[in-house]
């Protein structure tokens, strides 16, 4: 009897204790605490939509309070500069979304976290993501085999045409390893002067130059680049560099297929009244077009010279190592990247009409064939192929300033492409080094 | 009890304490938002700060930087180029339609051309830039529009090396010459009436008047509006960041633009202070300089 009763009070503590330590390791299990999200607040449905990833993120874990400050901003630097601001000001994010043009700049002042041992930790969570994740995207945050960044969104640059004004002219739709000289030959078949004024009222092309997404893709298809592979010396005296911008330069006053600079009022309008026949942009350009109800247009890789690369940029999500919170982060960092939250970026919740990023999700950029182009499937599938993100070295925002300020001196007919380059490259010496 | 009195010493304290009262919300703006940053510029010049990762101190570097800067000088180049195009237009604009609006008028009309020359003034100067670039857009801008019914070619106003600075003068011009009208209409109206009166029994024509009578006792005005206009203008920022980004190249890039790119494009915080303080410099000299020279032409 008297064993008896030794023996229930022992299970019963040894309940006890299991209970206890259960609880505790349940508490392990699910972090808490506040973690603070600065996003990119640049159209009027960000905040809202935001808000509502954070209400369905925290019926999973209800003891996370996720502040979110908003930074607006017209470009990505807008809001890179913003959050500087906010952490002069004494604000310290835990998580920050970042765009290509800053992931180096953040890494290379050491405050962002290497994700690895994370993933790792998560490693069977994640595989359905990263399986469903292209590897050149997840290759733009990977810096010395550290990954940065999740990937949750992004943008190429790809060719849009007219299809009215190429059945007009009776030219074949491009093909998917077109060539600049097929471009070119298909612009010019295209630019027209209708009014007999003495001045194209009708363009093959517009929309190079003005801003380094707008520039590169010329570069690229000379498969070369602005600067080195190893980021550490610029290299605009390079031949093909010379070539693609003389391009650019000819496209407007050699072959006179693309309006002067500063002649534009709106190029997707144009486009959609026939005076002009092809523009590059990314997805972005899809929703103008939509709320137009226009649909006689496709897209087409970039045109090769020979390569037909495209180029691309990629944002995502990553965590300051100053992060007082980095279990709960790092919750919170995985359910943004979650393919259920990258649903919301092939529609507006308000209109409806196709938003501007692509999701990095496969499966979910999948949906993007509910509205035009046909070949939206060159949107992902141009990661397959080849491809270059958007050049970013840790210095990208001078790096832009001063090539794109030459390049507008090109652009304005007062600069050889030579010595434009040749100036350049020397005051990017400082710039671009190791 | 007999009544208490305030003495007059008394009186003149409360006095002071109401002016003092009256200033006080200004005076705590001025330091918090002049004072405060002006000298926390002085102290961030010293160092190399990008504001996300802790200031370190580099004594003067950032301004030995100003002397091996390569562009500096055709930066500040350019912002003299425009100050002397923009404060003589601003200020002979400014007194001309002032005297064509202190003529005898009805006041109804007289206040309809001060309230339509003040109201771009009043306007903020980014809205106002952005309709300028339309204004100036060189194949639908209605000023091309007009140039081109009298047979002048299309001009590349906001593309060009040449024009562009002028489109910067124009838009600035347009905005604050309302600003010059007022004050110097102010000033001319304080001139007493017999001086005109006078001069108009002796003989003097219209001419004789301006010249030897408004112009003379109009010089302070002139004085404070050249100094206000050559601070205003050596200081301008939304025209030619909107306008035309600074460019083509530099041939727009002010030195304020220019600052506030090494700041907050280039997160050179440092950098950014040291050319703050040697335009704060510039500005003293010559501010100094008209001053002085005022001493031989202003007559109070």
């Amino acid at each position: 009897m008297k064993l008896r009763s030794v023996t229930k009070l022992l299970i019963l503590s040894l309940c006890l204790i299991i209970m206890v330590t259960g609880a505790v390791g349940a508490q392990d299990a699910a972090p808490g605490g506040e973690v603070t999200f600065v996003f990119w607040d640049n159209t009027t449905e960000t905040r809202a939509g935001w808000e509502a990833h954070v209400a369905r993120f925290n019926e999973q874990f209800p003891d996370i309070t996720v502040n979110l400050i908003g930074v607006p901003g017209g470009i990505w630097s807008d809001y890179l500069n913003g959050t500087a601001t906010l952490i002069a000001g004494g604000e310290q994010p835990d998580i920050i979304w970042v765009a290509t043009e800053g992931v180096r700049f953040l890494v290379d002042l050491g405050l962002m976290m290497p994700l690895n041992d994370l993933v790792d930790q998560d490693a069977e969570q994640l595989e359905p993501y990263f399986e469903d994740t292209a590897e050149n995207l997840l290759n733009g945050f990977v810096i010395d085999e550290q990954l940065y960044f999740l990937p949750y969104s992004w943008n190429n640059m790809v060719i849009y045409y007219n299809r009215n004004m190429f059945d007009a002219a009776g030219i074949d739709y491009p093909s998917d390893d077109w060539t600049r000289d097929d471009f070119l030959a298909a612009a010019q078949a295209m630019t027209a002067d209708n009014d007999n004024d003495g001045h194209n009222d009708q363009f093959g092309f517009s929309g190079s130059g003005g801003a380094m997404f707008f520039t590169l893709p010329w570069v690229f298809a000379n498969d070369t680049d602005i600067v080195t592979d190893d980021f550490c010396a610029p290299n605009l005296t390079d031949p093909a560099v010379m070539d693609a911008i003389q391009f650019i330069y000819d496209m407007v006053y050699t072959y006179e297929i693309a309006p002067a600079p500063g002649t534009i009022t709106n190029t997707e309008i144009q486009f959609i009244n026939g005076e002009i026949a092809m523009f590059g942009a990314g997805r972005w350009a899809t929703g103008g077009m939509y709320r137009e109800g226009f649909e006689d247009y496709d897209i087409a890789l970039w045109p090769g010279n020979p390569d037909n690369t495209t180029e691309f940029g990629v944002d995502g999500f990553g965590i300051f190592q100053s992060s007082q919170n980095v279990p709960a982060a790092w919750e919170f960092l995985k359910y943004m990247s979650s393919a259920e939250v990258q649903q919301g970026l092939v529609a507006s919740v308000d209109s409806g009409s196709p938003l501007g990023n692509i999701p990095a999700s496969r499966s979910v950029a999948e949906q993007l064939s509910q509205f035009p182009p046909d070949n939206y499937g060159a949107f992902y599938g141009s990661l397959d192929g080849s491809v270059r993100p958007v050049t970013a070295p840790p210095r990208f925002n001078e790096l832009e300033s001063i090539f794109i300020r030459y390049v507008d001196l090109v652009m304005a007919n007062e600069m050889s492409v030579e010595d434009a380059m040749n100036a350049a490259q020397t005051e990017l010496m400082s710039v671009v080094s190791c | 009890m007999s009544p208490k009195v305030m003495t007059y010493k008394a009186m003149k304290r409360r006095e002071m304490w109401t002016a003092y009262a009256f200033i006080l919300p200004t005076f705590i703006g001025f330091v918090i938002f002049i004072v405060g940053p002006m000298l926390a510029s002085f102290a961030i010049s010293l160092f190399d700060w990008n504001m996300l990762t802790p200031p370190r101190y580099i004594g003067l570097a950032n301004f030995e930087q100003l002397f091996r800067d390569g562009r500096i000088g055709s930066v500040y180049l350019t912002t003299f180029k425009l100050a002397l195009m923009i404060v003589p237009m601003n200020m002979a604009l400014g007194l001309g339609l002032a005297v064509l609006i202190d003529r005898k008028m009805p006041g109804i009309l007289r206040n309809f051309f001060k309230t339509s020359f003040f109201f771009p003034f009043v306007v903020s100067a980014v809205a106002v830039s952005i309709i300028w670039t339309f204004m100036f857009h060189r194949d639908l801008g209605p000023i091309n529009y007009f140039l081109g019914l009298l047979g002048i070619d299309r001009i590349p106003w906001l593309n060009s090396s040449i024009y562009s600075p002028i489109a910067i003068m124009i838009a600035d011009v347009w905005r604050n010459v309302g600003f010059y009208v007022l004050v110097f209409l102010g000033g001319m109206q304080a001139i007493p009436r017999d001086f005109y009166e006078a001069a108009e029994v002796d003989g003097a024509d219209s001419w004789k008047q301006f010249r030897y009578i408004t112009l003379p006792l109009l010089s302070p005005t002139v004085l404070f509006l050249s100094v206000i206009s050559v601070i205003g203008a050596l200081q301008i920022f939304e025209q030619p960041q909107i306008l035309t980004n600074g460019g083509p190249g530099d041939a727009t890039r002010t030195i304020v633009l220019y600052l506030y790119e090494q700041g907050f494009r280039f997160f050179d915080m440092g950098y950014a202070s040291a050319i703050a303080i040697s335009l704060f410099a510039i500005i003293l000299i010559l501010t100094a300089i008209q001053f002085r020279l005022s001493r031989r032409w202003v007559f109070y």
